[in-house]
């Protein structure tokens, strides 16, 4: 007995009939985002025996493929988290380099109109016209640098922003896979591919690499188990886990992302396990915006403190004593807001951060922490520890200080430290906020010295004797007007110089070296220059002062100078355009600020590089799965063809079928 | 190999964008003239072009600086031209007084000028620059720093100040000087004393000794002995028929000769020295001469003038009133050279200063044209380069956009 023709003819039928719609389905989704093209595997029906033959029954659709390479698959994701990590990371810092290059040339300018202004005052010290010039342009300076801060405050919030959002679409996908896994689960039960979900899924999980690594396992239900932040949960089975962005701790505004399961508990993520655009934004947030926001702070802070000590050395138009054209760098307000303590601290302990030394400072971040009774300090971008030592180790608890070599000193407020609590110290993150002009009247700008030294007719050498500082205008002794001290220097016996300060009245006065010891009321030195104080004045001799013996010495004049017309100090102020205040005498006020823009710069410069690298890899991985499981249309084309002539065929011998039927039918009538 | 249909289209896009963009890129160069427009376009360049344009904000103040500077030293030139005129005057209107022709009437009148030169020299004193300030005052320039006492001196209400202003880095120069350095510590020309002649009316002599200069040469020596340390000079008739001089202290303790001798030969024309102090007198004494020497170094130019005024008012004399007057006229002949040599002096600072500024000038500019040059290399874009490389890929551009409209409707379908 020979196999129903009829049947063969019918099972080809129904098999071509599959390919076509298949083809039809590959064509209709050509345009389908992460389709993974199907392809329909066909194999013959049992054969049935008779005899010794094998007798064929037709084909059959075997399974329905799904064209997918799981290898290239991973190797897309992969590349997609570097991708979208490196192209997030250009395209803030492209924002920067342009802020800092392009708006922040306002700061350089407003900077430089400051210093013309203040030599236009070395011409004529009174003009109130030229002294109200000044404190504008100081103003204005002090605005360029509050809209700068602004403008990096902005960029720091819209990565946190951005944290937000990216939290929320992480757990909408989360959730979402987790459903397609029971669909799948179900859909897989019976043996099939459910093609269309694995895609979908599939899709989810390309789209949650661009904001994170991700790393998946496939259960044997065919559930996809996803972990994110290089281990972390995010989905296993039905289950979901959702993401969300918290407050930072101690600074709430620098926001962290963790991990929250059903029951609540939450488990922060460590950035540098991130990857993908969240974690190039963080790292961008907290590497170099924060290290400009640091050093635009320093800019302001070396500004203020430059000025401000100038201002105090002399006297302004009303003879009295220069007050301070910037706010205080030490202003009680601001130390207590370099200093911030862990909410998760057991100790109590309050601080504040005075700056002492602004040529010291570094720009960086510092932790401390208080480990075996001792405050360890460390700084965030060398990552180099130092233990602390009090200044006054016999001070009580919660008011000792301690001096550090970077330019600041920390000091307890109260309270008591605990074993192992953590303490967060920005010298100069805030810098730029308090640079307010605190000179309202323009008459206090303190152009005149309040000291000059004049060599005496008589002299015979050409030593020369400078004022380096004026210490304390109250100091018993302290030139006043019409009434000054001299210097007087010999040399006896060969090279031992004695030296002495006389009064008004003739009468000498103490003398103290350049720390400060007292060396009585006359004092000999051997090798020059001679440093030395009296009378409130820090004094320097250079040169060899040999005078004609103790009846004729080397007199130096030291007369109370101030005039309307004294413009000593201004000059000195002038003197702070390029002057090396900064980075431990390498550089000037303008040039600290410099640093910040070429480091964006630079920054910029290395991102473009990476992501460029990193496009090509995509594009290339990208590449590689889309030719394996993309849909050709010529290809389908042809297999349109191909079936159609199949089905065509099978249709062909359902005809002879019925043909031989009718044959037989007609010779049994 | 294989390639998807999306594929397909996908890299062709991205050739046109990418193409897009470079042609994107170089239109912002052109526009903008410049090859570094952010510090991310080349850092190095970028760091450059700072610190040159940081040099040519500082030039460019060292040359505002320079010109004030110049107009106010220009101001003050302009004065003391003024002034040593005034002292010219003042010098010929003296020797014409001299004359002994002269009569009281015509003497008063020279008198009367001088009186008006010395107004003038005063209100030169108290000239003021544009802004109001007190050019000669020093430090004090908000009030007039020369007053006239009801004795007709003048007093000085200034301080010594000298301001200065930065022309270059590390150099400045001085734009005033003190009234005091001008007018009022003007060298005595006897030098560190200052003689007064008391004669012996007895002799009608008009020729008399004279002290030439007085001056303390050694200073490790000198001691002073009294407060002030005058000394006194007396000419006596020695015993032998020649003239003896001998000089004592404020105390009376004598100095010269060394003791045990009593009296020296007095030697015309020769120097005298005691206790560091070095004099020399000039011309014959007459016995009972005494000459007293009192601490004085410097004098003030109004103080001269108000000296040749007294003297022209003063009658002509003979005789030893003659000798007195000559004396006093002598010296201030001598006084009135000092002052015109301060001023001339000052003047030659003056000009060695306007030479500084000059070639301190010069060099900024040179400067600060040698460094845009640089910056200019850096930072200029070089059009033509620029804008062949933006029509190479403009063609680029083109040729993408030309291939892809070949391929994309290259189909299977279209032929079925």
């Amino acid at each position: 007995m020979g196999v129903d023709l009829l049947q063969l003819g019918v099972s080809g039928l129904y098999t071509a009939q599959q390919q076509l719609s298949t083809t039809g389905h590959n064509i209709a989704n050509v345009n389908t985002d992460g389709y993974s093209r199907q392809r329909v595997l066909q194999e013959t029906q049992t054969p049935i025996t008779s005899g010794q033959d094998f007798l064929g029954t037709g084909s059959k659709v075997q399974q329905i493929e799904r064209v997918y390479d799981e290898f290239r698959y991973n190797e897309l994701i992969f590349n997609q988290t570097l991708n979208s990590g490196a192209a997030a990371t250009e395209v803030k810092l492209q924002r920067l380099d342009e802020t800092m290059s392009l708006t922040g040339t306002g700061i350089t300018d407003s900077l430089n109109e400051l210093y013309a202004a203040v030599n236009s005052l070395i011409d004529i010290p009174g003009d109130i016209g030229l002294r109200e010039v000044m404190l504008s342009k100081a103003t204005t300076l002090s605005q360029n640098m509050e809209s700068m801060q602004r403008t990096l405050s902005a960029e720091y919030n819209a990565v946190n922003e951005e944290l937000e959002a990216s939290a929320l679409m992480i757990t909408k996908i989360s959730e979402q896979l987790a459903s397609l896994n029971r669909d799948i689960v179900k859909a897989s039960a019976n043996e099939g591919t459910p093609s269309d979900l694995l895609d979908q899924r599939d899709g989810l999980i390309k789209e949650l690499s661009t904001y994170t690594t991700v790393s998946t396992v496939e259960t044997n239900d065919n559930a996809l188990n996803v972990y994110m932040a290089s281990g972390q949960t995010l989905v296993t089975g039905t289950t979901y886990f959702s993401v969300q962005a918290v407050v930072g701790d101690p600074q709430p505004e620098q926001m962290q992302m963790a991990i929250e399961s059903v029951n609540g508990i939450q488990q922060k993520l460590l950035p540098a396990s991130l990857g993908g655009s969240l974690g190039a934004i963080i790292e961008y947030r907290d590497g170099i915006l924060s290290d400009t926001m640091n050093k635009v702070g320093q800019t302001a802070i070396t500004v203020a403190d430059a000025f401000n000590e100038v201002q105090s050395q002399g006297l302004d138009l009303n003879e009295m004593a220069g007050q301070n054209l910037f706010r205080d760098i030490n202003d009680p307000q601001v130390m207590s807001q370099r200093f911030m303590a862990k909410g998760t601290n057991s100790g109590t302990i309050s601080g504040a951060v005075q700056i002492t030394d602004v040529n010291q400072l570094t720009g960086h971040d510092y932790s401390l922490t208080y480990l075996s009774g001792n405050y360890v300090l460390t700084d965030d971008s060398t990552g180099s520890t130092v233990t602390l030592v009090a200044d006054n180790p016999a001070a009580p608890v919660g008011s000792r200080t301690y001096t550090t070599s970077d330019g600041f000193m920390f000091q307890e407020l109260g309270g008591v430290p605990m074993e192992g609590d953590d303490y967060v110290i920005q010298p100069t993150r805030l810098g730029a906020t308090h640079l307010d002009v605190e000179l309202t009247n323009p008459e206090q700008i303190a152009t005149s010295s309040i000291v000059e030294a004049y060599p005496s007719d008589n002299n015979i050498n050409s030593a020369t004797l400078a004022i380096t500082s004026v210490d304390n205008s109250g100091a018993a002794g302290f030139p006043t007007n019409g009434s000054g001290v001299t210097v007087e220097v010999y040399e006896s016996p060969v090279g031992t110089f004695n030296y002495q300060v006389l009064d008004s009245g003739g009468t000498a006065q103490p003398l103290f070296d350049s720390s400060g010891a007292a060396l009585g009321t006359s004092a000999t030195y051997t090798t020059g220059p001679l440093e030395f104080s009296s009378v409130g004045l820090s004094f320097s001799l250079t040169g060899t002062a040999s005078g004609q013996t103790i009846n004729a010495p080397e007199v130096y004049h030291i007369d109370y100078a101030f005039g309307e017309g004294n413009n000593t100090n201004i000059r000195a102020m002038a003197d702070i355009a390029d002057t090396k205040v900064a980075d431990g005498d390498r550089s000037t006020i303008s040039d600290v600020y410099e640093t910040a823009v070429t480091s964006v710069g630079s920054a910029m410069a290395a991102a473009r590089v990476e992501s460029g690298a990193a496009q090509t890899l995509y594009d290339q991985a990208q590449a590689r799965v889309s030719n394996t499981s993309g849909v050709n249309l010529d290809e389908e084309a042809a297999n349109l063809m191909r079936f159609q002539q199949a089905y065509s065929a099978s249709a062909r011998v359902i005809t002879a079928a019925n043909e031989i039927f009718q044959t037989i039918l007609q010779a049994a009538r | 190999m294989r390639i998807s249909t999306s594929q397909f289209y996908s890299t062709n896009t991205t050739n046109i964008i990418n193409r897009q963009s470079e042609v994107n890129q170089s239109v912002l160069n052109i526009s903008e003239g410049k090859r570094v427009l952010t510090a991310g376009d080349d850092v190095v360049a970028a760091t450059s072009i700072f610190n040159i344009r940081q040099e040519q904000a500082l030039t460019d103040q060292y040359q505002t600086n320079i010109s004030f500077a110049e107009s106010r030293i220009t101001v003050e030139e302009t004065t003391l031209q003024s002034a040593e005129n005034v002292m010219f005057r003042v010098k010929e209107l003296v020797l014409q007084g001299n004359s002994v022709a002269n009569d009281d009437a015509a003497r008063k009148a020279l008198a009367d000028e001088l009186e008006a030169r010395f107004d003038e020299l005063l209100s030169l004193a108290n000239t003021r620059d544009e802004s109001g300030s007190y050019i000669f005052g020093g430090y004090q320039t908000d009030s007039a720093p020369f007053e006239e006492q009801s004795d007709n001196s003048v007093s000085y209400l200034g301080d010594r100040g000298q301001r200065m202003t930065n022309v270059g880095p590390g150099v400045q120069v001085a734009t005033s000087d003190s009234g005091d350095k001008l007018f009022m510590s003007v060298d005595n020309s006897v030098g560190d004393f200052k003689p007064t002649y008391t004669l012996n009316g007895a002799y009608d002599e008009v020729e008399r000794a004279v002290v030439t200069n007085a001056d303390i040469k050694d200073r490790s020596v000198y001691v002073p002995t009294g407060t002030p340390d005058d000394y006194t000079i007396d000419f006596a008739t020695m015993t032998s028929g020649d003239m003896g001089v001998r000089v004592t202290d404020s105390l009376g303790t004598q100095v010269y000769p060394t003791l045990p001798m009593t009296e020296a030969v007095y030697v015309p024309g020769e120097s005298i020295s005691f206790n560091g102090i070095e004099t020399t007198l000039k011309r014959p004494a007459q016995d009972g001469d005494s000459i007293s020497l009192t601490p004085q170094d410097e004098i003030d130019s109004f103080g001269v003038i108000q000296s040749a005024i007294d003297w022209l008012n003063a009658p002509n004399g003979t005789g030893v009133d003659e000798a007195q007057r000559q004396l006093d006229l002598g010296h201030i002949i001598g006084d009135i050279d000092e002052v015109q040599k301060r001023l001339g002096n000052v003047r030659a600072e003056i000009g060695s200063r306007l030479q500084l500024t000059e070639s301190q000038n010069e060099r900024h500019l040179d400067y600060h044209l040698t460094i845009e040059k640089s910056r200019s290399a850096l930072e200029d874009l070089d059009m033509v380069a620029a804008i062949s490389k933006f029509e190479q890929q403009k063609l680029s551009l083109q040729a993408s956009q030309t291939a892809f409209s070949q391929v994309q409707d290259m189909s299977l379908l279209n032929y079925l």
